[in-house]
């Protein structure tokens, strides 16, 4: 999907967002080949054997298809972990299912069933408030079920946590459309068309969220574009060091547009302190690993984020739902003091953006001369009122037409079983017993095909980037390394940072 | 175990950073607990405990999570998201800086409003003042711009502790954080017991206390 495609359709910005959810389960390759087949199977009802019977088919395929299947390790294959932020993560989402699936566990299956298609079918629009208490109530009912039924009851305390920590993401999972701002305010506005209401009120906190979101966007755009690094004091940079900085700042945007592919606050979570991660190497690789500290982060998280709009033309980060979407839906038992440190670091940095105004411009960054300033401000928001106009001029045909052949286009690229997903998740009906049209096996062989190429393309990628940043190393020495730590991008940097 | 978050607050150049790395990097600790960067660290140290039982002082350890906050004037509206919630706070001057100390009794001013601090407060934020950069001052009192009296006597008069140190020397450093964790531990547990007594205040306690230990084994960022 283009970026350009994206920023034409404002008004309809929900809609596209969903469709990148859709594309993006295809691409999303980045952390083992695993992830795709978890997402799949998750996604698709957990008691569906055949879906899982082809989840494991699929896996074992690329198992053995995979090109470097020596260099990557078992964990990389086996595990699900989608992002992880270190090697011996524990998250296990994958056997979880397993043991959902255990006929013991029925009552835990039905009862979570129950919860989840309630929601789903609710015709009530609650607010972000009553979303919380209603998921932390089923939660904590839920987890008492742990310790009746088999075979929770007689897990260790590191098993249970993880079955806890799982459900969270099984359950945002299948709600992530009523849950996550953007994406509810568009299943609002189909139900209001639907029943042909107008004047159906959507929750405040959602709405304001959205609001938020979209101007923060425009302040991204506007001052992203000629806020420097001196303006926010920040410790001198050479012009060496800004290249170099540049080359950071485009695997900080990856890893954060990873999160808008994730649907459990879970996974966004560790998106988001992998890009983190990302600034600390940058910082580390300028001056050493002393005395570093949120005096350098807290300049440098902004300006990253400012200049998201260097490298992307789209609006479809949604920041700020994110964030509440996380601090709102990730279990307090879970969200630890490092994490909530960054979380909350991340929302200051989006709310000093946020609270950029011409009035306040000059208390908020340093800037020797105020009106050359702000003669470049001027300038950039001429440029991009340009480009909206321009854009604005593509005729609805035009529009109309892109959109058909884009939808073409995806829809071969498409797997059956994906959209079977994605309409079982948006239809109330999704317990129904209608079953999912089965792949053929010459689109299976298709699909694995595309992850492959998806893998390599990925793999590819990263490579460019390392080579960028790390332009001393061999390739070889480079590729090495990058397979060592499971293609983890952030863990590899780290790991060439030691090298240097 | 029992843990405290502990908030960093002073100017970019005083130096609130370096306190906090002496700290961490000079204390023994096989699990380092910081897996992002700097900006966040915490810190386990052992308190003796012999008041239940004088003859057989038991061993505590207790845990800092000490949350850093951007010193640079411009981003001091963001303080209150990290300063929220603390057990704890360290505001650090600069010896040497005459108006250092000044924007640090901003700083204990704008937490006295903002947090509980009263000294009969159960849940009180508990400040310790910190001059830092003793080091520049050595024999040849004449760098000194921050009388050693004039900090005390604010420190007293306004209930908190109070040391002058050397990060770059590692003078006083440890003192800070065994004071404060004493002081937080003494605290925690008159809390503890006039809970069990049933009279204690039914309002939330503290959440920090309550949370599980980053320990935790199945925590994904160990």
């Amino acid at each position: 999907m283009s970026f350009q495609e994206h920023f034409d359709s404002d008004s309809e910005y929900a809609d596209d967002n969903i469709n990148e959810f859709e594309v993006d389960k295809n691409d999303d390759q980045h952390n083992g080949v695993g992830e795709k087949d978890v997402e799949t199977a998750e996604v698709s009802q957990a008691e569906d054997e055949y879906k899982l019977t082809e989840f494991n088919e699929k896996e074992k395929s690329l198992e053995t298809g995979e090109t470097h299947k020596n260099l990557v390790n078992d964990s990389d294959i086996s595990s699900p972990q989608p992002p992880s932020i270190e090697e011996k993560d524990t998250f296990d989402f994958k056997s979880f299912l397993g043991y959902l699936k255990d006929p013991r566990a029925e009552p835990i299956l039905k009862y979570t069933r129950s919860f989840i298609s309630q929601i789903l079918k609710s015709e009530r629009f609650y607010n972000l408030k009553e979303q919380q208490k209603l998921l932390e109530d089923f939660e904590k009912f839920i987890h008492k079920k742990f310790s009746i039924y088999e075979p929770f009851k007689s897990m260790d305390d590191e098993k249970l946590a993880n079955a806890k920590d799982c459900m969270e993401k099984l359950l945002t999972n299948k709600l992530y459309v009523k849950l996550f701002s953007p994406l509810y305010y568009k299943s609002f506005k189909k139900f209001c068309t639907v029943r042909e209401m107008d004047d159906a009120s959507f929750p405040n906190d959602h709405a304001d969220i959205i609001a938020n979101d979209k101007s923060m966007w425009e302040k991204v755009m506007e001052y992203g574009g000629v806020i420097s690094l001196k303006n926010l004091e920040t410790e001198e940079t050479s012009e060496e060091n800004i290249i170099l900085l540049n080359k950071f700042l485009k695997v900080f945007n990856r890893e954060l547009f990873k999160m808008g592919k994730f649907r459990s606050p879970r996974d966004k979570l560790v998106c988001l302190l992998n890009s983190c991660k990302i600034i600390f190497s940058f910082l580390k690789k300028r001056q050493g690993d002393t005395s570093l500290s949120a005096d350098d982060f807290m300049p440098l998280l902004i300006y990253s984020i400012l200049k998201i709009s260097n490298n992307v033309d789209t609006e479809n980060y949604w920041l700020l739902s994110s964030m509440t979407y996380i601090e709102t839906f990730r279990q307090s038992e879970f969200l630890r003091g490092e994490e909530s440190y960054y979380l909350m670091s991340f929302q200051g940095a989006l709310q000093f953006i946020l609270e950029l105004d011409e009035d306040n411009l000059f208390t908020k960054i340093k800037v020797d001369d105020e009106n050359q300033f702000k003669n470049a401000l001027d300038e950039r928001k001429g440029y991009l009122v340009a480009k909206k106009i321009e854009k604005e001029e593509l005729t609805k045909e035009e529009l109309y037409k892109k959109r058909k052949e884009q939808e073409k286009s995806m829809q071969e690229q498409k797997n059956n079983e994906e959209e079977g997903l994605l309409s079982s998740l948006l239809s109330t009906n999704w317990f129904g017993s209608k079953q999912q049209p089965k792949s053929t096996a010459s689109n299976k062989t298709q699909e694995q095909k595309e992850i492959k190429k998806q893998i390599l393309d990925k793999e590819k990628e990263d490579m460019e980037s390392l080579k960028e940043m790390f332009p001393q190393f061999d390739d070889s020495i480079l590729k090495d390394v990058y397979y060592t730590k499971t293609k983890n991008i952030p863990l590899t940097i780290e790991s060439l940072l030691e090298l240097v | 175990m029992i843990q405290f978050k502990l908030v960093l607050l002073g100017d970019s150049s005083v130096g609130k950073s370096s306190i906090v790395t002496r700290f961490v990097k000079d204390q023994f600790d096989e699990n380092k607990e910081s897996t992002i960067g700097a900006a966040f660290l915490s810190q386990t140290i052992k308190l003796v405990d012999n008041q239940e039982n004088p003859d057989s002082p038991e061993e505590v350890p207790i845990k800092f999570e000490i949350w850093d906050t951007a010193g640079q004037e411009r981003y001091k509206a963001l303080a209150p998201m990290y300063y929220r919630n603390s057990n704890a706070a360290i505001i650090v001057y600069d010896i040497t800086d005459d108006k250092s100390l000044s924007k640090a009794i901003k700083w204990v001013n704008e937490l006295k409003e903002r947090l509980p601090t009263d000294l009969n407060d159960p849940n009180r934020c508990i400040i310790s003042l910190v001059g830092n950069k003793l080091d520049l001052v050595g024999d040849d009192e004449s760098n000194r711009k921050i009388s050693t009296q004039e900090a005390r006597d604010f420190s007293i008069d306004n209930g908190l502790l109070f040391h002058e140190v050397s990060a770059k020397n590692n003078i006083g450093i440890k003192d800070i954080f065994q004071e404060l964790g004493e002081t937080l531990y003494n605290q925690h547990k008159e809390k503890q017991k006039s809970k069990s007594m049933g009279r204690a205040d039914s309002s939330k306690g503290n959440i920090e206390l309550n949370r599980p230990s980053t320990n935790d084994s199945t925590s994904c960022c160990n």
